[in-house]
């Protein structure tokens, strides 16, 4: 009885969401799954093809190389943007001065258009008159001083880093959020049991802001494996394809190549990947709780 | 609490006034009117708005009572998404600028485009005579006809630093033993011998092209091209090999990627760093006065093994033009107006403002010498006597062809790939 | 002795982590100087001399990009767009984030909802250009706020799942015995614990919505209607782009970005307080 009574409820404040959702987002993904199975260059009509666009991406070797580089992004920005943003969220939360000020200044890069940044560090890595090379110099690692974007080891690196560097601040935001919604009173009744201020990290707060950690890996993941701006506009994702991501690759198959076919197909492929990663980690996470 | 209420209120004053600005710009439309849609990829941060607007807006506010025009204007990048989305939804712009060669042959295909001798054939302000013939060329599809009135022409250039030459004693190179010579003496004294990079192909791939068509037979291979000809030739090979050879002798910046695109590359030689430059009018906004005064135009050094004597030629061609939706056009409602504009759009009146900005014409108008800047004035000089000569960009017969050249000149550039690795790679996608 | 010795090692401490932050502090502070910087410079100075002061002020930048790109309407548009699309997410997502957490759990809808999160949008142009053909919504800003709502759902629900799954159930509970429905205790009692969760959902896709180039360039045609990272992109040049114009363009438009950002973070801590005083 008490369950037919939720009804009402759950159905008028679902259904906006799902309305919404389902048709601008939902139906707009079943057409792009539609493309992928069709040729179509944008103008003539659709010819149904099957599963040919799928044999053709698996079968080149330049959808490969962009894979291999979607996941390098995923796992650096994993490694480099989680840690960072909690390291510096909780370095503000324990009673630091000005906190709001780092706070809101961490922010700023995540606001700044990434066509500024990429040019940016464009001009930073230049070899004639980028600043890099020169502060590698000062600071004796002149050995390690190459042509950032011209050189096959280094080049996706450095098209990588500003992307990785500039959502930071992102992470650290939720963090602190999270940080700051822990009840004070816990870690206050730990340092008055003489805990040490690692012991409370992790057998205090870390238990608490387990969910926000999820959040924060799973938009990590996700941003990573959408990733476009920085790269397209630093390199076009080349020389070759040797700095683009999936998300590179299908707009210059779609919107370059007019080959809108193919490049719903690589969409296609970049929801499954995204898919199969989230689920892992949805099973990987209720492992480790329990 | 009453910084919320402020705020609060703040917010609906933004919502209100949005709205309004929203429901505010929406005319009435009369119905006597014609809506024509316009649309240019001459962004309001792009040199030739400046020189089209004030046409336009004259037009526009001449026509204001029998025509309702709309103006879409956006950065080269986006219009082509833009122009893309469009055809796919069946929106295309009544006219717009757009690229020919293998960048139209879809639309061509599709029967969006009009032949442009049916516009010829109706107007008597302007005809096909009014343009130089090899303008077209860019335009004409594989039925023969052409299907884009070009507006915009181009010509190669290596610029020189007299001063940077004179100051090492050296005499411009002609030959490419020359070239290594003057280059071996610039690099000793820190100077880039010539600042050309790749990054998305530019300027490589121009220079590529200029090279290409000293050999013997290349400029009837790049015209191929556009017929299902090979991109594959031995000159082809040679020209790869030997931009290798030029990069393995330095005579490039060693940071290819970072210094390539139009204004990276021309930059280290407007800051006096490179001796010499290959760039395009295009450009030449960006060239401060004191280098268009030491700037001179000189021919490329001959090619190992080169027949054509590179003094003779240039590279030449049509960069982009406008094009006719045909469905609009054949629209009786909307055809008189469409005239009209595209009058305005191939005016001479049109044509000698946007030559203001640097362009050169593909039609045939005076040009007054005078008002262009020096290095312009230079390069009218240099060209008049020079054969004009293709480039791959233009006769490529599809766009996925040209993404290709692009990206594997860059990786040809940082020598990730060799000559033929470079030539195999565009070969296989024209082969699909 | 002991306390000494902590107290010492606490002063490292404090020193590193300060020297630390202020590090972190300068390194992302330096884009936005670079960007505000560069946008009094013309072209030969941003690449001659990169990261050196602009030899003369051009102001001239500001007035050609204000002038040019009509700002001010372009700005409002931005702003009408943005905020309807931020009123309309909030309430729609935490509705069906309430409902999901806490009163009729479903696995297969949470999935679906999280799809959302994973396309990337340049796959939906096409498709939603069509689809706002159908529905006559042509050039009009309100596809635009449909659009950018949608494509905002997936990752607010994240997050504020997050925030609902943390508010301890007895609330609820406590509520029902007093009578409150459904509908009054999400209103009066959790909407407004999940302020933090609110405001965090409210940066984030302010900032994406604000950003967003692509969706706003398929879905808007008419000058009058642009949004302001639209008229800023057509700054860019065919060839040569004028990077000082550009950059101004930015900071005209990272401004309200901030200002949005430094009132929410307010919000965060006045609904955080009130949530500690309830709880």
């Amino acid at each position: 009885m008490k369950k037919y009574r939720k009804a009402p409820v759950c159905i008028g404040f679902l259904l906006p969401v799902f309305l919404i959702y389902t048709l601008f987002l939902f139906i707009p993904l079943v057409q792009t799954g539609y493309y992928s199975l069709t040729e179509w260059n944008g103008i003539t009509e659709k010819i149904f093809v099957g599963l040919d666009n799928f044999r053709d991406i698996f079968s080149n070797s330049d959808y490969w190389i962009t894979f291999q580089n979607t996941i390098k992004l995923v796992v650096i920005s994993l490694l480099i943007q989680i840690p960072m943003g909690l390291l510096l969220a909780y370095l503000l939360y324990m009673k630091t001065r000005g906190m709001k000020i780092y706070r809101t200044v961490f922010f700023l890069p995540v606001v700044i258009a990434p066509v500024a940044i990429s040019l940016m560090f464009s001009l930073f890595y230049n070899s004639e008159i980028g600043v890099f090379n020169r502060l590698l110099e000062m600071i004796g690692l002149g050995a390690f001083q190459t042509n950032w974007l011209s050189n096959i080891r280094t080049l996706l690196y450095a098209v990588m880093a500003p992307q990785v560097w500039q959502y930071i601040g992102l992470y650290v935001t939720i963090f602190l959020g999270a940080l700051q919604s822990i009840p004070g009173e816990l870690v206050e009744s730990a340092e008055i049991d003489g805990a040490s201020r690692t012991q409370i990290f992790f057998h205090v707060v870390l238990p608490e802001i387990v969910n926000f950690t999820n959040i924060c890996i799973v938009l990590c993941v996700t941003g990573s494996l959408k990733a476009f701006e920085h790269s397209w506009i630093m390199t076009g994702g080349g020389p070759g394809v040797r700095s683009a991501y999936l998300g590179v690759y299908m707009y210059k198959t779609a919107f370059v190549n007019s080959d809108f076919g193919t490049g719903s197909a690589i969409t296609m492929t970049i929801v499954a990947l995204s898919l199969v990663i989230t689920v892992l980690f949805n099973k990987l996470a209720a492992l480790t709780r329990d | 609490m009453k910084e919320k209420r402020w705020l609060s209120l703040g917010m609906a004053a933004i919502l209100c006034a949005g709205g309004l600005a929203v429901t505010g710009g929406e005319e009435v439309r009369a119905e006597d009117k014609v809506s024509i849609v316009v649309a240019t990829n001459w962004g309001e941060g792009d040199s030739k708005y400046d020189y089209f607007y004030p046409v336009f807006q004259k037009f526009q506010e001449e026509h204001a009572d029998t025509m309702d025009i709309t103006l879409q204007t956006y950065s080269t990048e986006d219009y082509k998404t833009k122009i893309k989305t469009q055809t796919a939804s069946g929106d295309l712009p009544d006219v717009f600028t757009y690229w020919g060669g293998g960048m139209m042959k879809d639309m061509v295909d599709a029967g969006l485009l009009l032949n442009v001798d049916d516009y010829f054939a109706d107007t008597d302000q302007v005809k096909r005579e009014d343009f130089d013939e090899g303008a077209f060329d860019y335009y004409i599809a594989g039925d023969g006809n052409a299907y884009g009135i070009p507006i915009e022409s181009t010509r190669g250039v290596l610029l020189a630093n007299k001063e940077i030459f004179e100051e090492y004693g050296l005499e411009y190179p002609t030959t490419y033993e020359e070239l290594l010579e003057v280059g071996k003496v610039l690099n000793e004294n820190g100077i880039i011998p010539m600042a050309v990079g790749s990054n998305g192909g530019t300027p490589s791939e121009f220079l590529f092209s200029e090279l290409y068509n000293q050999y013997d037979g290349a400029a009837e291979e790049i015209a191929a091209l556009a017929s299902g000809g090979a991109f594959k030739t031995d000159n082809a090979v040679k020209v790869a090999e030997t931009l290798l050879d030029m990069i393995d002798n330095k005579l490039f910046p060693e940071d290819t990627m970072a210094n390539g695109g139009w204004s990276a590359s021309l930059q280290l030689y407007t800051d006096r760093k490179a001796a010499m430059t290959y760039t395009y009018p295009w450009m030449y906004e960006a060239i401060p006065d004191d280098i268009q005064e030491c700037s001179d135009i000189i021919p490329l050094p001959q090619m190992p093994d080169a027949t054509v004597d590179p003094a003779t030629i240039q590279t030449g061609f049509t960069v982009y033009g406008f094009m006719i939706n045909k469905a609009a056009y054949e629209d009786p409602e909307k055809h008189d107006a469409l005239v009209q504009v595209c009058d305005m759009l191939a005016s001479d009146e049109l044509t000698e403002s946007l030559t203001e900005s640097g362009m050169i014409p593909c039609k045939k108008v005076e040009v007054n010498k005078e008002a262009q800047k020096l290095i312009m004035q230079k390069t009218l000089d240099y060209t008049a006597d020079k054969n004009l000569v293709q480039v791959h960009y233009t006769t490529m017969p599809s766009a996925d062809a040209i993404s290709m050249m692009d990206s594997s000149l860059d990786e040809l550039f940082i020598k990730a790939i060799s000559a033929e690795e470079f030539v195999d790679k565009v070969q296989a996608v024209l082969d699909k | 002795m002991k306390f000494l010795h902590k107290s010492w090692k606490y002063q490292l401490f404090t020193i590193v982590k300060y020297l630390f932050l202020t590090i972190m502090a300068v390194i992302s502070l330096y884009p936005f100087i670079w960007v505000l910087i560069s946008s009094f410079k013309d072209n030969n100075s941003i690449f001659g001399d990169p990261f050196g002061l602009p030899k003369e002020l051009l102001i001239e930048n500001y007035r050609e990009v204000w002038e040019g790109a009509d700002v001010g309407r372009n700005f409002l548009n931005s702003m009408f767009v943005c905020l309807v699309t931020l009123v309309i997410l909030i309430m729609i997502t935490s509705m069906g984030s309430y409902i999901l957490t806490r009163v009729w759990k479903n696995g297969f809808l949470s999935i679906y909802f999280s799809l959302g999160i994973m396309i990337p949008i340049h796959a939906l142009l096409i498709p939603s250009v069509l689809i706002f053909k159908r529905m006559g919504l042509t050039d009009n800003l309100f596809a635009l706020v449909l659009m950018y709502t949608a494509t905002n759902i997936s990752f607010s629900m994240f997050i504020m799942n997050g925030f609902f799954e943390g508010i301890p159930r007895e609330m609820d509970e406590a509520a029902t015995i007093d009578g409150c429905s459904r509908s009054q205790i999400f209103f009066r009692i959790i909407f407004p614990i999940a302020k933090p969760g609110i405001a965090t959902v409210a940066t984030l896709a302010f900032l994406n919505c604000w950003n967003d180039l692509l969706l706003g360039l398929v879905l808007i045609s008419s000058p009058h209607k642009k949004t302001l990272s639209l008229a800023i992109s057509a700054l860019k040049g065919s060839y040569a782009t004028r990077y000082g114009l550009l950059c101004a363009g930015f900071v005209i438009s990272i401004i309200p970005v901030v200002i949005m950002y430094l009132l929410f973070q307010k919000q965060v801590i006045a609904g955080m307080t009130a949530g500690a005083v309830k709880g």
